[in-house]
């Protein structure tokens, strides 16, 4: 064989070699990862709802975001411990039932670390973890529930839309027009109730008597220093606290921070995709029809645990 | 063996080469040569994701599967392309040739090895390394796209960036197809 073609062929041997090579020092690599002892940091982050929603409301904390973020924890076996940022005044009182449950049957150990604001539901979801770090200045507790109802009529009037009624059972509207007294006891019996939920949330979670819970759960906000003090919180700290406290539950050694990946390119073109028919909508429709949705959305009667900052 | 001589070719004398190959038609060893080179290009790339519990193999069957559609699609557009400009040449001189232009893909594992070895200058050098390599087999697309079809160069960049175009417009498509008829993300 010719000087030249040996040249190719030891080009094409290099290749493969390089590529054996590669092969067994990941397979190395992987069982290296296996043994780290990973605290992975997730983040969320905004009012706890049960949809992202459209396009023009931002984007906040829901029980899917938190089940795919869980799962991929939970399925990363360098993943011994997780601690979940919560930056969160409440929402949703379901949504937040929801997170809390998975948050409950997570079978990792798990710390909340609580950054400027986890107050009501934000609360609510942090109360069944294994433990739970704030800062002295942390914004939490509001443990309560609040509603708000908002009468249209008027408004309606102005876009020049009548509305009529065809109901069966007397209550059937009551979300859609001022309450009468009775109605008014009922609202009153619902948000009660959800406040009960609330209570025993908390204290099965933080393993307290549920007189004192309620004694706290005036919906008042407490500082986390003052949460320290009530039991409603394990630590000061922030996050280097919190993964010290997941690695003493874990049984750590030598924990090792670690966050998941940004979101590939296909991710984001993915996401970005999602948006076209709602960046569609607002170019093509009637801005009076975007309003109204908009508002229908963002003030349709809802049961909230929520922080309430205008 | 000619092959030896054409891959040499390839690097030190394109021109002349993919001349030959389009005249001479090696359809068999392109596609082995196209599946190697995909084989270890894809077999790579599922290495550098294992971190993120996709199982390499799994990555592997899918990337070869569908680089080697793809690689048919591309050609295909392509001699439909060179068509509307007057080429001359035929479907499986192009294919042939567009095979042996990948052939400088086969650094790639090199580089990663590079960058795996000689930590942060050894990554650089490796991005680096691996761009320039791009570069390379997109010029010798080119050079197998113009002489294969006997057309000029700049009907051959024109030709490749339209079916570039194209398949990008394509795939969007696809994408928002897909994401409208998914549940809500």
């Amino acid at each position: 064989m010719s000087g030249k073609r040996m040249l190719v062929v030891v080009l094409i041997v290099i290749a493969v070699l390089s590529t054996i090579i590669l092969t067994v020092t990941s397979t190395q690599e992987g069982k290296r990862l296996y043994e780290l002892e990973r605290v992975v940091i997730i983040y969320l982050q905004g009012a706890i709802m049960e949809s992202a929603g459209s396009w023009y409301t931002s984007s906040g904390i829901t029980p899917r975001q938190v089940a795919r973020q869980l799962e991929r924890a939970m399925d990363e076996k360098s993943i011994k411990a997780v601690v979940l940022r919560i930056d969160s005044p409440g929402g949703s009182v379901a949504a937040s039932q929801q997170i809390a449950g998975m948050i409950r049957g997570f079978e990792k150990p798990l710390v909340i670390s609580m950054a400027d604001t986890a107050a009501s539901g934000g609360y609510y979801i942090s109360a069944p973890a294994d433990g739970i770090v704030a800062h002295p200045g942390t914004m939490t507790g509001s443990i309560g529930v609040i509603s708000s109802l908002f009468y249209f009529d008027e408004f309606y009037e102005k876009l020049g839309i009548e509305t009529e009624i065809i109901k069966t059972g007397r209550h059937k509207d009551m979300l859609s027009r001022k309450l009468t007294d009775e109605e008014r006891r009922i609202m009153q019996e619902i948000s009660d109730g959800a406040y009960e939920q609330f209570v025993a949330e908390v204290a099965e979670g933080r393993n307290l008597e549920i007189d004192y819970v309620r004694e706290l759960a005036t919906g008042q906000i407490y500082l986390g220093s003052q949460a320290f003090e009530l039991g409603l919180v394990d630590r000061l700290g922030g996050i280097e606290e919190s993964i010290e406290l997941a690695a003493e539950i874990a049984g750590l050694e030598k924990p090792v921070k670690y966050e998941f990946p940004p979101p590939s390119f296909f991710e984001q073109l993915t996401m970005f995709s999602a948006c076209i028919p709602s960046l569609l909508e607002r170019m093509t429709g009637s801005p009076e029809l975007l309003l109204l949705e908009k508002i229908k959305h963002g003030f349709s009667p809802q049961l909230r645990y929520q922080l309430v900052i205008p | 063996m000619k092959i030896l001589d054409w891959l040499l070719g390839v690097i030190i004398n394109p021109v002349q080469t993919f001349r030959e190959i389009a005249r001479d038609k090696p359809i068999g060893w392109a596609f082995l040569l196209y599946l190697g080179i995909t084989t270890l290009t894809s077999w790579v790339s599922g290495i550098d994701l294992q971190e993120f519990n996709i199982s390499p193999l799994q990555l592997f069957v899918g990337s070869l599967f569908f680089s080697i559609v793809m690689f048919f699609v591309l050609t295909g557009l392509l001699n439909l392309l060179s068509k509307g400009f007057q080429g001359t040449g035929s479907y499986w001189g192009l294919f042939s040739s567009l095979a042996f232009a990948q052939f400088p893909t086969i650094f790639l594992p090199v580089s990663r090895l590079l960058g795996q070895v000689a930590d942060r200058a050894g990554s650089i050098l490796a991005g680096i390394f691996s761009f320039a390599v791009f570069v390379w087999v997109l010029v010798l697309d080119i050079l197998a796209l113009r002489e294969s079809q006997e057309f000029s160069t700049g009907k051959s960049i024109l030709a490749y960036v339209l079916v570039c175009i194209i398949l990008a417009v394509f795939f969007f498509i696809a994408l928002v197809v897909g994401v409208l008829t998914m549940p809500e993300l």
